[in-house]
């Protein structure tokens, strides 16, 4: 094995950097251009993206799973199908940026790169399959983010920026002295080999595995937003610029999961520790407290955090299942989860941050009488909201049926009822917004200016809302796919 | 005679310091050393481990591996621990600078003004 076929495996990232540097260079010489209008980095980095999604579909057909780089990264179609959902995401928030930097007028060149280059991380993470490049990747998504939380130079930004900051150095320290403990049991960094190893004799049952799967599953926890590890996210949320936050709770998200997935599938599942249990129990939690922590907020960037933090609950119900026989379903079931929440979530914040930019404010109450004056823009976030509740005909309601339905089949049927409890418990704030986006107000609002590219965007996105909820079967086969080139068969 | 165990014994001490300093300091700049000595604890334990362990004992010989015959993933571990917290820290230390400025103040405290 050479380097050079590592390098091809990791093509599509490859290009995301070089774009990154493009737009970093351009925005810092185009005042010799005497360049006024910074939306060209937009577009530069749009065509990044293009390309990248060109490579990765070339990548897609060709020889693949392939391992490189020393064994350390892994493409697989578990990888793509990641790697597609980040490039999906950031081509997303870039057009969501467009629109909050026509309005805010600042840091355009920074901003595009570092989404760029967290995006990167993003998908680094979904091939990693050792430790050094997993704790590399992952602290290549979160460091990025925490310059854009903080980016916005006033004082709630500042303040989320460092506590966001803080939180993630402490869970990343946890990650660390699980990989330590791990590595100290087994002698090896390689996920494929930790498997092996631990089953061979070094370690089983002992202490020190339990300790160093807890330790893992705080790190991963926090990126994932999981209750008890929830604590920076609705602070975060309210202090950061929408798209930052709209980036946050996908693509970092997806992130987690990805990982959280690869590593316990393929080092985890053989071996004779009931961590499953304690993913259960934090999966509970977390749907519990996200639902409820919802209900009294009155700003919207705090409910959909709480709302994230509720959805991260629901997705551990598929981690769960990872143990059983079931497996394939669970983890195919995450990732048509995973994607159509993405999709989801970003609607719903490009549709929160056109209205609140016009509000001029980001409580909920001011959003009444929306559904008069732009009653587009009222049903698509209607749209979004009732997916994210889990109502026919959108793809939240399909994506809860798979994830309970492979809790079911592992005879955790358990947790379904809870998820589905909770599902109940949503409504309760989800449909409180409808409620006042479709409620008269006595200043009628002025009809909301959205540009050509974003109402573009937001058709092409509930369309696929709808068409995922009526038809899932063309994402579930391609989830399918992906799932089985991590569990095999 | 210093044994394997006293490594890992000094690196859990370091690294549980450090997190008792992140979670009780006030002060930003002194909540980042606390953060540095975590990430050292774990450092101690990484290049230890890498020292102590013979990878040839513990290998399984009927799996094939990509694993070079000493453990130095520890000590490149190390490296890449070393060079991300210091990433950290120099991003951390801009917005401890941006705050200062605001406030006059780099008190953990006094950071409110998100509050529900």
């Amino acid at each position: 094995m050479n380097v050079d076929d590592g390098i091809k495996l990791l093509a599509p990232e490859m290009v995301l950097v070089a774009t990154a540097l493009v737009v970093i260079l351009c925005d810092a010489f185009d005042g010799v251009m005497r360049v006024k209008n910074k939306n060209y980095l937009i577009v530069i980095a749009l065509i990044g993206i293009i390309v990248a999604v060109l490579t990765v579909a070339l990548l897609w057909n060709g020889d693949i799973p392939q391992s490189g780089l020393l064994g350390s990264v892994m493409l697989d179609k578990f990888a793509l199908f990641f790697k597609s959902l980040a490039l999906g995401i950031c081509a997303i928030t870039l057009i969501i940026l467009k629109d909050w930097v026509a309005v805010k007028n600042k840091y355009h060149g920074e901003y595009i790169a570092l989404l760029l280059l967290s995006t990167v991380g993003v998908m680094v993470i979904s091939s990693a399959t050792e430790l050094i490049s997993i704790y590399v990747a992952i602290e290549l998504v979160t460091l990025p983010l925490i310059a854009l939380v903080a980016l916005g130079k006033d004082t709630r930004s500042a303040e989320s920026g460092i506590k966001f900051l803080i939180l993630s150095a402490l869970s990343s320290g946890s990650l660390l002295y699980g990989f330590v403990l791990l590595y100290a049991i087994t002698g090896t960094t390689y996920t494929a080999e930790l498997s092996n190893q631990i089953i061979n004799g070094f370690g089983e049952n002992s202490l020190a595995l339990l300790m160093a799967i807890s330790f893992i599953i705080a790190g991963f926890g926090f990126k994932v937003s999981a209750v008890p590890f929830q604590m920076w996210v609705p602070d975060v949320y309210e202090g950061s610029p929408i798209p930052v936050v709209a980036f946050l709770s996908t693509a970092s998200k997806a992130a987690g999961f990805a990982i959280f997935l690869r590593l316990f599938q393929t080092s985890f599942t053989q071996v004779d520790v009931d961590w499953w249990m304690l993913i259960a129990i934090i999966s509970v939690a977390s749907m519990t407290i996200g639902n409820i922590g919802a209900i009294a907020q009155s700003n919207i960037k705090r409910l959909l955090g709480y709302s994230t933090i509720a959805h991260a609950g629901y997705i551990l119900v598929g981690v769960t299942v990872l143990v059983s026989p079931a497996a394939t379903l669970g983890v195919q079931s995450v990732l048509f989860y995973i994607a159509g929440y993405a999709f989801t979530n970003l609607t719903a914040f490009m549709c929160v941050m056109t209205i609140s930019h016009k509000t001029k404010s980001e409580n909920i109450d001011d959003f009444a009488g929306i559904s008069t004056s732009s009653p587009w823009l009222a049903a698509i976030l209607v749209l979004s909201f009732v997916s994210l509740l889990g109502l026919p005909p959108t793809v939240g309601l399909m994506g809860k049926i798979f994830l309970f339905n492979a809790a079911v089949q592992a005879d955790l049927a358990w947790l379904a009822l809870v998820g589905f409890l909770n599902s109940v418990v949503s409504a309760y704030y989800y449909l409180k917004v409808i409620r006042v986006v479709y409620s008269t107000s006595e200043v009628a609002p002025s009809t909301i200016k959205t540009s050509l590219v974003s109402m573009a965007t937001l058709c092409v996105l509930s369309i696929g809302i709808i068409l995922l909820g009526i038809l899932p079967g063309m994402l579930l086969a391609v989830a399918d796919s992906a799932a089985h080139a991590i569990i095999g068969g | 005679m210093i044994t394997f165990e006293h490594y890992l014994i000094l690196s859990g001490a370091v690294f549980a310091l450090g997190i008792y300093g992140v979670l009780t300091r006030r002060n930003l700049v002194a909540i980042f050393m606390s953060i540095e000595i975590m990430f050292n604890g774990i450092n101690i334990a990484l290049v230890s481990i890498s020292n102590f362990i013979n990878p040839a004992l513990l290998r399984m010989q009927s799996v094939e591996t990509v694993m070079p015959d000493v453990a130095l993933s520890g000590q490149i571990f190390a490296l890449f621990v070393i060079t991300v917290a210091a990433a950290e820290v120099a991003l951390g230390l801009g917005i401890v600078m941006m705050i200062y400025r605001r406030r006059q103040s780099v008190d953990a405290t006094d950071l409110v003004s998100l509050k529900h």
